[in-house]
């Protein structure tokens, strides 16, 4: 009996240091370090403190050879880390290279995030592969699109629109002054803080952190950055006067809330 | 290497105000009376007093003890070693891996002139650093008898003021780096700190962090204090209040306090950021500490009193430890510079911000100098003004005060990284490449000679 708990609370007390070493080892994309853990029971969807997984940390740091063992033992592919909320995949289009994606998307993996990721780094390999494999939505080809474009990035512009990408619409609707008044005010939410949103000279203008940004209207109450239309604003409005705003930026959404005048 | 003499009107007492550590006493970053120059044009050779050039990269700032500046440098044996300054993303390590040597500059504060200059060790880095820092990034330390200086995994090293070492310690290996990826190494940046004969250290880093206590004398570990951290880079301070001190942490897992005779924890603060930088800093009763990467940016202004687990429950913004608190607004990198009762606050995009010190009460936030920039350095402040070194080369000058004003914008003409120091009548910057110094010579001197 004695024995018999003894070994159970040493099973205890080592499984969690054969998942710290199976992260580290994964990390480091020692694959035979891997298959041993493994073997010696290690949990294969053990977490680090930010939710990364050994495939996490394998597919970033382009361990191909690790990344296919642990698919092949059925590593979860629809992992987040809790810190940034990245996708396993779009990890992976980071960093990761060529290799590791092809067998991510092989295995099923998808993640929103990716292709822009991609777009940023301007690694074609992997936008085509992505275009070819996920068949990412109309929404995340527009956005792609407009990254390309400002990244100066023409080739993967053109391979963009050959997929279909239709260049995201501008904020060029005409909206009454009037209408725009009503959304004046300031608006308070975390993690953004204060957004004030003033009317100068007919044109709205969003101004955080000391610095102002020029508003274009997408329709009465949807704008986005004139610089950056890809962030939009949604302003909710009830009774004749705004109450919110929702920022969405890269599908990252924050709701701030009206700040009634003192 | 050439440096730049003058003849000078200034009269440099003996007992010239001293800039000890990291941002002067207590870190508070503040000098009255020293009448520091509100113009100059170092490009220009306008109202520069001397200029001396300091090998290889750091982003360490200089410290006076009467009449010499002391910095620190690493230099790699790669002419091309990386710095990259500005605002970016990136966490790869820099890729130089290359033999390097690193020393201790001694320098006249009148002239300019290099007193001595030694070097403390050499050999390949025995940790990576981010392309933003570098393999001398902690401050020297110093007092009357001695300087200390600290380079991480390379050691720590006590010399007298003629330059003779008296003890150096292997603290072994310290790996600091990205909180995401331990493999990602950046180096360390803490500042030793000296106080009573007392070095202080905080060693925050991927596995067993700790805070200790050396003395000075000798170098004999006096505590050594166990912390459950992760890699950060701020310096501790001692601060005092009504005849009593603490040696405050900033931290990410938790801002703590402890008593700096034994190394006993007082109080600790949980939520912060997951990078800290800051140094904690104190005035009136308050001691404020502030950071800037997500997942929160708080600051908080903690009462002196304060003991055991200080935190805050729910959505409380104060508690009876804690006078009040902001979950933004806190900066990533430079220190909070607390001056006339109010607190400033500049983000590393150079977006100051003005709190009433007492209630949290925000006055105003502004872009200094109408366009902000890239700023590692922590504000100072002298005489009614407030000094902003930026990386993009220029020291931009703010009246302190509840409402904002640019008074000048000075060119530097290089990256600083460094906080300067103040001395009477000067200001002393670290830039990339050199030492300078900066003041307004008295009528009737010699002007300065050319470079």
């Amino acid at each position: 009996m004695i024995l018999l708990s003894t070994g159970i609370a040493l099973l205890l007390i080592q499984a969690p240091r054969l998942d710290e070493e199976l992260l580290e080892a994964a990390r480091k994309g020692d694959l035979p370090a891997v298959q041993a853990l493994v073997g010696k029971g290690a949990n294969i969807e053990a977490q680090s403190r930010y939710g990364q997984t050994p495939l996490f940390f394998a597919a970033r740091n382009g361990h191909a050879p690790v990344v296919r063992f642990l698919l092949g033992k059925g590593a979860k592919t629809d992992v987040k880390d809790s810190f940034y909320k990245m996708s396993l995949l779009s990890a992976a289009a980071d960093r990761g290279g060529v290799d590791v994606v092809a067998a991510l998307l092989d295995a099923g993996a998808n993640g929103s995030d990716a292709l822009g990721i991609a777009v940023y780094r301007g690694n074609k390999e992997i936008v085509e592969l992505i275009l070819r494999k996920a068949k990412p939505p109309a929404d995340e080809l527009s956005s792609a699109l407009q990254a390309a474009e400002q990244a100066k990035q023409p080739e993967i512009a053109a391979m963009l629109k050959a997929a279909g990408a239709k260049p995201p619409r501008k904020p060029e609707a005409v909206v009454a002054a009037e209408k725009l008044a009503l959304l004046v005010g300031t608006y308070k939410g975390d993690p953004v803080g204060e957004f004030t949103v003033q009317l100068k000279e007919g044109k709205l203008f969003g101004m955080t952190q000391g610095q102002s940004f020029e508003l274009g209207a997408f329709d009465e109450t949807t704008f986005g950055l004139v610089q950056a239309p890809q962030v939009t604003l949604k302003f909710n409005v009830e009774g004749g006067k705004a109450t919110k705003l929702t920022l969405d930026q890269r599908g990252a959404q924050f709701t701030l809330v009206r700040v009634e005048e003192k | 290497m050439r440096h730049l003499t003058a003849l000078l009107g200034i009269c440099l007492a003996a007992q010239a105000q001293n800039w000890p550590h990291f941002r002067g006493p207590m870190a508070a970053g503040t000098a009255d009376g020293t009448n520091p120059p509100m113009s100059w044009d170092v490009e220009k050779g306008k109202n520069v007093l001397w200029r001396t050039a300091i090998p290889g990269i750091s982003v360490s700032s200089p410290v006076i003890w009467e009449s010499t500046v002391y910095a620190v440098t690493s230099i790699s044996s790669d002419s091309k070693s990386e710095f990259r300054a500005g605002l970016y993303g990136d966490t790869e390590p820099a890729k130089d891996t290359s033999p390097h040597t690193w020393k201790l500059y001694a320098v006249d504060l009148r002239s300019g002139g290099i007193k001595w200059q030694r070097t403390i060790c050499e050999g390949v880095p025995k940790t990576k650093r981010h392309p933003k820092a570098s393999h001398s990034s902690p401050s020297p330390a110093v007092d009357a008898k001695r300087v200390i200086v600290w380079f991480g995994s390379e050691g720590l090293y006590a010399y007298d003021h003629s330059g003779r070492q008296l003890w150096k310690k292997d603290l072994g290996v310290i790996d600091a780096g990205w909180f995401f990826d331990p493999d990602y190494q950046w180096g360390v940046a803490s500042s030793p700190v000296l106080w009573k004969d007392r070095v202080f250290l905080q060693a925050d880093q991927q596995k067993n962090s700790f805070i200790a206590c050396f003395d000075a004398a000798s170098g004999k570990e006096l505590w050594r204090t166990g912390r459950d951290e992760i890699p950060s880079w701020g310096t501790p301070a001692v601060l005092e209040w009504d005849g009593k001190a603490q040696l405050v942490t900033n931290g990410t897992k938790a801002i703590r306090a402890y008593d700096p005779m034994t190394g006993k924890l007082i109080w600790s603060l949980k939520g912060n950021s997951e990078i800290t930088c800051p140094t904690p800093v104190a005035g009136g009763g308050l001691i404020y500490v502030a950071a800037g990467y997500p997942p929160i940016q708080p600051i908080y202004a903690v009462k002196w009193s304060a003991a055991g687990d200080i935190t805050l429950q729910g959505d409380a913004t104060s508690n009876e430890h804690i006078a009040w608190s902001l979950k933004r607004g806190g900066s990533y990198q430079p220190t909070p510079l607390l001056y006339g009762g109010i607190l400033y606050v500049c983000s590393n995009s150079g977006v100051l911000s003005a709190y009433d010190a007492k209630t949290g009460e925000r006055l105003y936030q502004q872009r200094v100098a109408g366009k902000g920039g890239a700023f590692s350095a922590s504000p100072i402040a002298a005489d009614e003004r407030i000094y902003l070194a930026s990386e993009d080369g220029e020291v931009h000058i703010v009246k302190a005060g509840p409402k904002y004003e640019t008074l000048a914008s000075n060119p530097v003409g290089e990256v600083m990284m460094g906080t300067p120091a103040f001395a009477k009548g000067m200001l002393v910057i670290r830039t990339m490449k050199h030492l300078v110094a900066v003041g307004e010579p008295a009528p009737g001197s010699r002007p300065a000679s050319g470079y």
